[in-house]
C-alpha cells in the first residue's frame, strides 16, 4: 500500500514532540531577524509537527500501536518512552493541527506592538508539551509534560501582564490545574506501589495487573486521585471554576488551549485509565457523576453569562462533561457505542469549539467588545462571519448535517443503555438527564447566534461601519467550519483514520464501528427532536431564567465556587502573613539564639544518651609546658579580641589568636595548615585594617545588665555544650576504627603518586570540592567588586 | 611601615619569596606545600609590597589583572578535571607518569599537579584581587 | 587518647565567639566569626590527632619506575566507598581532616573578606555599624 518510504515512528513521533521545543528556544532570536512574520515561523513549525504525526497514521490505523522507550532514570524504573496509539494519536492531531490553524489566525489577531516572541515561545512550548504528554507511556514522562501543559498555559492566561484580571485568572488556572497534577501524581505513585511499574502499556497488557489492581485496597483511593487530576485539567466538577477566568487570555489562546487541546488532557487521561479502572461502580459513580452534575450546571450557568467568550467557556465544560460522562456511562457494558460517542465527541468539540472561538476573536477585534447585550445584527456588516459561525454554533447544538448531531446521537443512544443497565426508574431518568443537557447546548448555541449576528444594534457607541475581518482570520475559521460540514456529512473519513483507531486504544480491542447521518427513526432521533422543541421554548425565556439566576446570585453569593475559592487563597495569603511574622520577626539576635539554642539541644541529647556521664572520667591533662603557654595565650588573646574597646586593638589581638593557632596546628602535627594559617593570618590582618580605616574606629556599645547575663548564658551554654561533645568525641580513641581516612592514606601512593597525602586529598582524590571551593573563592572576589562598583549605580 | 630598612629587605625577599612560593607549589605532592600554601604564600608577598611601598607606586610598574588570573586558574582546574573524559575515563581522572630526562632524572608528572596549579592561580588572583579593590578607594 | 586541655581551649574559643556574634557591633561580629572559624578548624584537626602517629607525609616508600602509567582502571572500578580492611593499622594523623581544613582556612579569609567589605558599604550606605539601627535588615 505505501509508496513511499515513511519514516521510522518512533523518531517521527521525537521529532514531532522536541521540534517545537527547540523551534521555541530559537523564536527570540528568528524573531530579530523576521520581526512580526514570526508567527508564520510558528505556524510553520506547527505543521512540520503534524506532518510528522501523520508520519505514523497508516500503522496506527492498521492497529499497531508503537511502543518503545529509552532509558532514563533506570534506578526509579523511569523510562523516556512512547506510546503512540489511535487515542494518542488523535490528540496529537488536534493540538498540532489545530496549533497551526491557530497561529496562522495569530497573524492578524495580535497587534504588531504586542510582545510577540513571547506569545508564539508559549504557544510551541504548550504544543510541544502536548504532544509529549499524548504520547507518553511513561507515567511520570506524563505528569512532567502535563505539568509543563499548566505552566505554558499559566504563562499564556497572563500574557497580558499588567491585566489584574489576567493575572486573577492565571493565578487560579496555575493553582487548580496545578494542585490536581498533585493529587494526579500522588495517584500515579499509588499505582506504581500497587501495580509495581510506571509504565502505560505494561498495565494495559497485562490484564492479571489490572485485575489485581480492581481487588487491592488502594483501589479506590487510586481512582480518586486521579479523577481528582483530570477533573481539574479538564475543569470539571468543582473544579469548573478556573475556565471562566482563563477566558482573559488573548482569543486564539482560549481557542487553542482552553477550548481544543489543554482541556481535553482530563478527558485524555480519563480515556487513558478507562481500560485500567472501568469495570467498577466507582468507575461509574466517580466519572459519571462528576460528568452529569458538571453536564447540567455548566450548561445551565452559561444562560446568565454575556461575554461571549464566557458562554463559550462555560459550554466547553459542559461538552467536556458530556465526554466525562460517556466515559462514565462505559462502565459496565462490553464494548459499546459510548467510548467511540465520546471520542468522536472530543474530535467534533475540537473543531467546532475552536472555531467559535475564531468568530468571537473577530467578532472582538471588528467590534471592540465582547458583550453580548451590546452587540447584535451583525450578519449585514460580516456575512461570511455570519455563515461560519452559524455552522458552528448549529454543530455544538447538535442539528443535522452537522458534526455535533453524529456524537449527540450517539450519546443520547449511550444514556438509553446505560438506562437499560440500571433499570428501575433510571430507565427514564437517565435519557432525562441526557435530554436536559442538549436542552441547555441548544439554548446558548441559539443565543450566540442570536446575540450577535440577528436582531438590531443594541449599543450605539459601537462603530458604526464594522468590516469583515481579514482574509487571514477568516480562512482558519472558514477551514474548520467546512470540517464541520464534511465529517457531519461523510464522518467515514474521519472514523476509519480517526475514530475506530482511538476507540481500539481505549478498548484494547478491535471495533466495528458504523457512523452515519441517517439511523432511521430510533429513539435517539426521538431524543434529539424532543431536545430542540423543548430547547426552542426554553430559548424564548432564556432572559427570565438569567434574571432569575443573577437575583439568586446576589442574595446567597457564599453558594458558589468562587466564593470559596476566593475565601481559601485569601485566608492562605494572610495566614501566610501571620505565620512570617511570628517566625521570622527580623531581628538577627533572635535567628541566631534559636540556632545556638538548637545546637545546644541537639548536641546535648545525644551525648545523653551515648555516654552514661556527660564528662569521660579519664582526662587527660598530661601536656607539656609549651602547649599549656599556646593554649593560655590563645584563651587571653581571644578574651582581649572581645573586650578592647577600640578596633585595632581588637584586630591585633585576633591576630595573635590566629598565629596561635598555627602554632597549636604545628603541635597537631599539621604542617600544611600551619604554614597557611600562619600567611591567611597575615593577609586577614591587612584586609580588617584596610576596612577598619574607613568606618568608625571606636563603638560603645552600650550591654546591659540583663542583656549581658542572657548573652553570657548561651555563650557558656555552648561553650560547655562543645566541650561534653569535644570529650565524648575523643575519649578512648586509639585506632581510627573505621575511617574512611585509612584509604586515603593507603591508596596515596599508588593511586595518585602523592607523598604528601594532605596535598593528594585536596587535588586528586576529593578533587571535586577542591573545584568547588576555588570556585567559592572567585565568586568572593567578584562579589567584592560588584559591591564596590554597584555604588556608581545610585549616581 | 615606608621606612628605609621596611623597604631594602622587601626589594631583597620578593623574588625569594615568589622563588619559594613556586617551590612550595611543585613540591607539593610530596612535601609540605601545594597550591593553596603557594598561593598564599605569593599574594602575601605582593600585598607586602601594596603595603611597603603603597598601591599607587607598585602599580605603576607592576599592575596584572588578577580577575584574569583566577579566572584562569578555575579554567586551567575544570579542564584538568575534563580533561579525563576524550581518553574515555571518568570526569576527574587523575594520571600519573614517570619520565625519564637526562639532567633530573626519574621525573614523576602528576596531572593532579595542573589541577594544582589551577588551585594556585585561584587563590593569588581572587586574593590580590579582592586587595586591589579594597585598597583602590579612596 | 584526648587532650582535655586543648578541648577546653576549644570549647572556651566556641563560647568566645559566640558571645561576640551576637553583640551589635558588626565588626566585632565579624571578630566573633573569626575566632569560631579558629574554632572549628582546630576542633576538626583535634580529632583526627591520635596517640604517637606521624605527619601524613609518606617516606621511605618510591613508585615502581617502571609502572609506567599507574592508575588501573579495575582498581576504581570496583570500589563503591573505601573500606578499611581489618588489620588496618594507621601510623599517620587522620589526612582527611587536615584536607578539609585546609581548604577551609583559606575560603574562610576570602569571605572574612568579603563580609568587611560589605559592612564598609552598608557603613557607607547607612553611616553606621550597629544592626540594631539598620532597619533595611529587618526585613
Amino acid at each position: 500500500m505505501q509508496s513511499r518510504k515513511d519514516m521510522d515512528p518512533f523518531n517521527a513521533i521525537i521529532l514531532a514532540i522536541f521540534f517545537p521545543f527547540v523551534a521555541a528556544l530559537f523564536v527570540p532570536f528568528i524573531e530579530k531577524g523576521i520581526k512580526h512574520r514570526i508567527g508564520w515561523f510558528s505556524a510553520a513549525i506547527a505543521l512540520i509537527s503534524f506532518i510528522l504525526i501523520g508520519q505514523v497514521t497508516h500503522t496506527v490505523a492498521e492497529g499497531h500501536a508503537i511502543k518503545q522507550s529509552i532509558t532514563w532514570l533506570p534506578s526509579a524504573g523511569i523510562e523516556f518512552g512512547i506510546y503512540a496509539d489511535g487515542l494518542s494519536m488523535m490528540i496529537g492531531f488536534i493540538a498540532s493541527g489545530i496549533g497551526f490553524i491557530i497561529m496562522g489566525y495569530s497573524n492578524s489577531y495580535m497587534s504588531h506592538k504586542e510582545d510577540l516572541p513571547r506569545y508564539y515561545k508559549y504557544l510551541l512550548l504548550f504544543m510541544g508539551s502536548m504532544i509529549g504528554m499524548v504520547f507518553s507511556s511513561n507515567l511520570i514522562q506524563l505528569f512532567i509534560f502535563w505539568e509543563l501543559t499548566s505552566i505554558t498555559s499559566f504563562m499564556l492566561i497572563g500574557y497580558w501582564r499588567n491585566k489584574p484580571a489576567s493575572i486573577y485568572g492565571a493565578t487560579k488556572s496555575l493553582l487548580i490545574t496545578v494542585g490536581g497534577g498533585l493529587f494526579m501524581l500522588a495517584g500515579f505513585i499509588l499505582l506504581h506501589s500497587i501495580t509495581g511499574t510506571f509504565d502505560i502499556p505494561t498495565i494495559l497488557q497485562n490484564p492479571e495487573i489490572v485485575q489485581n489492581l480492581k481487588v487491592h485496597p488502594l483501589f479506590l483511593i487510586t481512582l480518586i486521585l486521579i479523577v481528582i487530576g483530570a477533573s481539574a485539567k479538564s475543569a470539571q466538577g468543582p473544579f469548573y471554576i478556573w475556565l471562566p477566568n482563563a477566558m482573559e487570555a488573548p482569543t486564539p489562546v482560549s481557542a487553542f488551549l482552553h477550548s481544543a487541546t489543554m482541556v481535553k488532557a482530563g478527558i485524555y487521561l480519563i480515556a487513558r485509565m478507562h481500560p485500567i479502572f472501568s469495570g467498577t461502580d466507582a468507575w461509574f459513580i466517580l466519572v459519571g457523576g462528576i460528568g452529569i452534575f458538571t453536564m447540567l450546571l455548566a450548561g445551565f450557568l452559561a444562560f446568565r453569562q454575556t461575554d461571549i467568550k464566557a458562554i463559550l467557556a462555560y459550554s466547553t465544560i459542559s461538552q467536556l462533561a458530556y465526554m466525562m460522562t460517556m466515559y462514565g456511562y462505559t462502565s459496565y457494558h462490553e464494548p459499546g457505542i459510548g467510548v467511540a460517542a465520546a471520542t468522536f465527541h472530543l474530535l467534533n468539540h475540537a473543531i467546532f469549539k475552536a472555531c467559535l472561538f475564531l468568530v468571537a476573536g473577530i467578532v472582538a477585534h471588528e467590534t471592540a467588545t465582547r458583550d453580548i447585550r451590546k452587540l447584535g445584527g451583525l450578519r449585514k456588516e460580516m456575512p461570511i462571519t455570519f455563515i461560519i459561525a452559524s455552522i458552528a454554533a448549529l454543530a455544538m447544538a447538535g442539528v443535522p448535517p452537522l458534526n455535533g448531531f453524529l456524537s449527540k446521537e450517539m450519546f443520547y443512544e449511550t444514556s438509553l443503555e446505560m438506562g437499560h443497565i440500571l433499570g428501575g426508574p433510571f430507565e427514564v431518568l437517565i435519557p432525562a438527564i441526557a435530554v436536559m443537557g442538549g436542552v441547555f447546548t441548544f439554548a446558548y448555541s441559539i443565543k450566540l447566534i442570536d446575540g450577535i449576528f440577528l436582531g438590531k444594534r443594541q449599543d450605539h457607541h459601537l462603530p458604526q461601519h464594522v468590516h469583515e475581518a481579514p482574509l487571514t482570520m477568516l480562512i482558519p475559521a472558514a477551514f474548520l467550519a467546512v470540517l464541520v460540514i464534511f465529517i457531519g456529512i461523510s464522518p467515514s473519513t474521519a472514523v476509519y483514520y480517526i475514530i475506530k483507531p482511538a476507540t481500539a486504544g481505549i478498548l484494547l480491542e478491535e471495533v466495528h464501528l458504523h457512523v452515519a447521518l441517517w439511523h432511521g427513526f430510533t429513539t435517539s432521533l426521538m431524543m434529539t427532536i424532543a431536545t430542540f422543541l423543548i430547547g426552542i421554548a426554553v430559548y424564548t425565556k432564556y432572559d427570565n431564567i438569567a434574571a432569575w439566576q443573577n437575583r439568586t446570585n446576589e442574595r446567597i453569593p457564599w453558594f458558589s465556587m468562587n466564593y470559596v475559592y476566593d475565601k481559601i487563597v485569601d485566608g492562605a495569603k494572610s495566614r501566610a502573613g501571620d505565620f512570617a511574622g511570628c517566625f521570622q520577626p527580623g531581628t538577627i539576635k533572635t535567628y541566631i539564639n534559636a540556632m545556638l539554642l538548637l545546637f545546644v539541644i541537639l548536641g546535648t541529647i545525644p551525648a545523653l544518651m551515648v555516654a552514661a556521664t556527660l564528662i569521660p572520667d579519664n582526662l587527660n591533662f598530661n601536656v607539656p609546658a609549651y602547649e599549656v603557654l599556646i593554649l593560655g595565650l590563645m584563651i587571653i588573646a581571644a578574651i582581649a579580641s572581645a573586650v578592647l574597646k577600640k578596633y585595632l586593638h581588637a584586630i591585633i589581638a585576633l591576630s595573635a589568636v590566629g598565629y596561635l593557632v598555627s602554632l597549636v596546628f604545628i603541635y597537631l602535627k599539621a604542617p600544611d595548615l600551619a604554614m597557611t594559617q600562619i600567611l591567611v593570618e597575615t593577609l586577614t590582618t591587612i584586609i580588617f585594617l584596610l576596612v577598619i580605616v574607613r568606618v568608625p574606629q571606636i563603638f560603645r556599645e552600650k550591654i546591659s545588665r540583663t542583656t549581658m547575663a542572657k548573652d553570657l548564658v548561651i555563650a557558656s551554654a555552648v561553650s560547655l555544650t562543645v566541650l561534653i561533645l569535644l570529650l565524648n568525641a575523643t575519649h578512648e580513641i586509639v585506632y581510627p576504627l573505621e575511617s574512611l581516612s585509612y584509604y586515603f592514606v593507603e591508596k596515596s601512593l599508588p593511586l595518585a603518586g602523592g607523598h604528601n597525602i594532605v596535598n593528594v586529598i585536596i587535588v586528586d582524590f576529593r578533587g571535586y570540592d577542591t573545584l568547588g571551593e576555588i570556585s567559592v573563592l572567585c565568586l568572593a572576589a567578584l562579589g567584592t567588586y560588584n559591591l564596590i562598583s554597584s555604588r556608581g549605580d545610585k549616581q | 611601615m615606608t621606612t628605609l630598612i621596611t623597604k631594602t629587605v622587601t626589594k631583597i625577599c620578593i623574588p625569594l619569596i615568589i622563588l619559594f612560593s613556586i617551590s612550595l607549589l611543585l613540591a607539593g605532592h610530596n612535601n609540605p606545600g601545594g597550591g593553596f600554601i603557594g598561593g598564599v604564600m605569593f599574594a602575601s608577598v605582593i600585598s607586602l609590597t601594596y603595603v611597603v611601598f603603597g598601591l599607587k607606586n607598585v602599580k605603576s610598574f607592576f599592575n596584572p589583572e588578577w580577575d584574569k588570573w583566577f579566572a584562569f586558574g578555575l579554567l586551567l582546574a575544570s579542564m584538568t578535571a575534563f580533561a579525563a573524559i576524550p581518553f574515555n575515563h571518568n570526569f576527574f581522572r587523575s594520571a600519573v607518569e614517570l619520565v625519564h630526562l637526562p639532567m633530573f632524572g626519574e621525573i614523576e608528572l602528576v596531572s593532579a599537579a595542573l589541577f594544582d596549579t589551577g588551585v594556585y592561580f585561584v587563590v593569588i588572583g581572587s586574593l590580590l584581587y579582592i586587595f586591589k579593590t579594597l585598597g583602590e578607594e579612596k | 587518647m584526648n587532650n582535655t586541655l586543648l578541648s577546653i581551649t576549644i570549647a572556651l574559643l566556641f563560647g568566645i565567639g559566640t558571645f561576640l556574634i551576637l553583640r551589635k557591633d558588626l565588626i566585632k561580629v565579624v571578630i566573633g566569626l573569626s575566632i569560631l572559624s579558629h574554632a572549628v578548624n582546630l576542633l576538626i584537626v583535634s580529632t583526627g590527632l591520635f596517640n604517637g602517629e606521624k605527619v601524613p607525609i609518606i617516606t621511605g616508600e618510591h613508585i615502581e619506575p617502571s609502572s609506567g602509567t599507574i592508575f588501573t582502571d579495575d582498581l576504581a572500578n570496583s570500589i563503591l566507598a573505601p573500606i578499611v580492611p581489618e588489620s588496618a593499622e594507621m601510623i599517620y594523623v587522620d589526612p582527611l581532616v587536615q584536607a578539609l581544613v585546609l581548604t577551609a582556612i583559606v575560603i574562610s579569609l576570602a569571605t572574612t573578606a568579603f563580609i568587611l567589605i560589605l559592612i564598609y558599604r552598608i557603613y557607607e550606605e547607612y553611616g553606621t555599624t550597629d544592626i540594631s539601627k539598620l532597619r533595611r535588615l529587618w526585613g
